[in-house]
């Protein structure tokens, strides 16, 4: 069993069932992971920021460190590894927010409505989520199966 | 002896502060430092000596000759970069550390560390705030008092974790609950026993209520304040405590802290971690034997 470290604006796409895909302490920023039951083909993403007009240049160099474009490219790498676009099971976790902050930190609820409007455009659905509020929240998949977990202060819950 | 009165004695008995940092610190805390006195401390210490003609001489500084005396090196990389490297080693070497009570993995509360010092300068550039060799230094050492409660304490954070969630208490609200301190004012203290005061000092202890620091302090300890919660926002070097602060309004509104200001400094804070984590990497495998 081996652990893949997806650090913040970094995606990966596996199709090794020994694998497990994990991402740490996602506060705004959303993790998403994708899997194909069927052709054993998963990834897993963590955006930082919601749209990648905020910096093109950078979407460019790192599509991974925005929803939109991040997304995107997660997509089409699992699709071209082989899985389907009915077959595809999507699990969020992420998009918080600190305390009482009045609007001026949204971009955890923004990057979680970009996100939903790009899975509306493609007919993909949540299988399960967790996200907003404070905690912080660590992410992991299982390629054995596509098991999604979210630990949080030693709680660990499955999507 | 109460837990706070432990924990106060922990923080002023904690090894000391090098003295090159402390003497760095000093001399830009008065406004009174030039390459030549800069340039003649490090001298006197050979493993930041080492690196700033590291530095000095990488690909990235491009010399045109060789550059062999740390005065030519001071000159090359600026005083900021230079006391900047100086002060990220000091807060490498302490905050490298596990700590454990905050569940903070080894190396998270340097990458905290560096990226709130480097965010509270790109606020301060954004909002045309003063940005400082003091508010680099408190951003930087803002969150040192966690390592304290986290890692020399130990303090087991379950306690606090639940009067935080449960009664909907900020993180440093209720640790001065369970513990009857907080870790900005546990930092504080850590600064007074290595000889830091002033308004580093200050806003180091009221990063979290930067209404309630001195006035002279006031504009940095906003900076702090807003740039800590920006870079917790991303969970850089995020730990148990995740984003259970509560942001203050006064700060965010005398600063004009708007969302697209927030994701330009993320922006900009992360591109220039990066940078700092590559060289970080190169400074210790060249020492490496």
């Amino acid at each position: 069993m081996s652990l893949v470290t997806i650090g913040m604006c970094e995606m990966a796409v596996s199709t090794d069932t020994e694998q497990t895909l994990v991402t740490y302490s996602l506060g705004s920023c959303v993790g998403v992971t994708l899997f194909d039951p069927e052709a054993g083909v998963g990834g897993m993403i963590h955006c930082m920021l919601p749209v990648s007009k905020t910096d093109p240049e950078k979407a460019k160099a790192r599509p991974a460190m925005f929803t939109d474009t991040g997304f995107v490219e997660l997509l089409n790498e699992v699709l071209a590894k082989g899985a389907q676009m009915s077959r595809l099971v999507v699990k969020v976790a992420g998009g918080g927010a600190p305390m009482d902050s009045a609007g001026r930190f949204k971009i955890g609820e923004r990057n979680y409505a970009v996100l939903r409007k790009i899975l509306w455009k493609n007919n993909l659905l949540i299988a399960g989520e967790d996200v907003g509020g404070t905690k912080p929240r660590t992410m992991r998949i299982q390629m054995t199966d596509g098991t999604v977990t979210v630990s949080s202060g030693g709680e660990v819950t499955e999507l | 002896m109460s837990t706070r009165d432990t924990i106060i004695q922990t923080a002023e008995r904690l090894e000391a502060l090098p003295p090159l940092a402390a003497e760095l610190i000093g001399l830009l805390q008065s406004h009174d430092a030039d390459v030549n006195r800069v340039a003649e401390v490090i001298a006197h210490d050979p493993a930041n000596a080492a690196n700033v003609l590291k530095l000095a001489n990488s690909a990235a500084m491009a010399p045109r000759s060789p550059i062999t005396s740390v005065k030519q090196a001071v000159m090359r990389i600026g005083l900021k970069r230079t006391t900047e490297l100086v002060l990220h080693g000091v807060v490498a070497k302490h905050a490298g550390k596990p700590v454990l009570g905050y569940d903070l993995a080894p190396g998270a509360l340097w990458e905290f560390s560096a990226a709130a010092a480097i965010a509270t300068e790109k606020l301060a550039q954004a909002t045309g705030d003063d940005a400082s060799p003091e508010a680099f230094t408190a951003g930087l050492f803002q969150d040192l008092g966690k390592l304290v409660l986290g890692h020399f304490v130990r303090v087991d954070s379950a306690p606090i974790h639940k009067v935080a969630f449960s009664q909907n208490r900020s993180f440093e609200e209720a640790e001065r609950v369970v513990l009857g301190i907080d870790h900005a004012e546990v930092g504080a203290i850590l600064l007074d026993s290595w000889g830091i005061g002033g308004t580093v000092r200050d806003a180091v202890r009221w990063h979290h209520e930067p209404e309630s620091a001195p006035e002279q302090a006031r504009p940095i300890a906003r900076l702090v304040h807003a740039a800590g919660q920006i870079v917790n926002l991303a969970g850089i070097g995020g730990g148990a405590d995740g984003l259970h602060y509560k942001p203050s309004a006064s700060a965010l509104n005398e600063l004009q802290v708007r969302p697209k200001v927030v994701e330009q400094v993320l922006l900009e804070t992360t591109s220039q971690l990066e940078s700092l984590r590559e060289l970080t990497r190169e400074l210790s495998e060249s020492s490496a034997p």
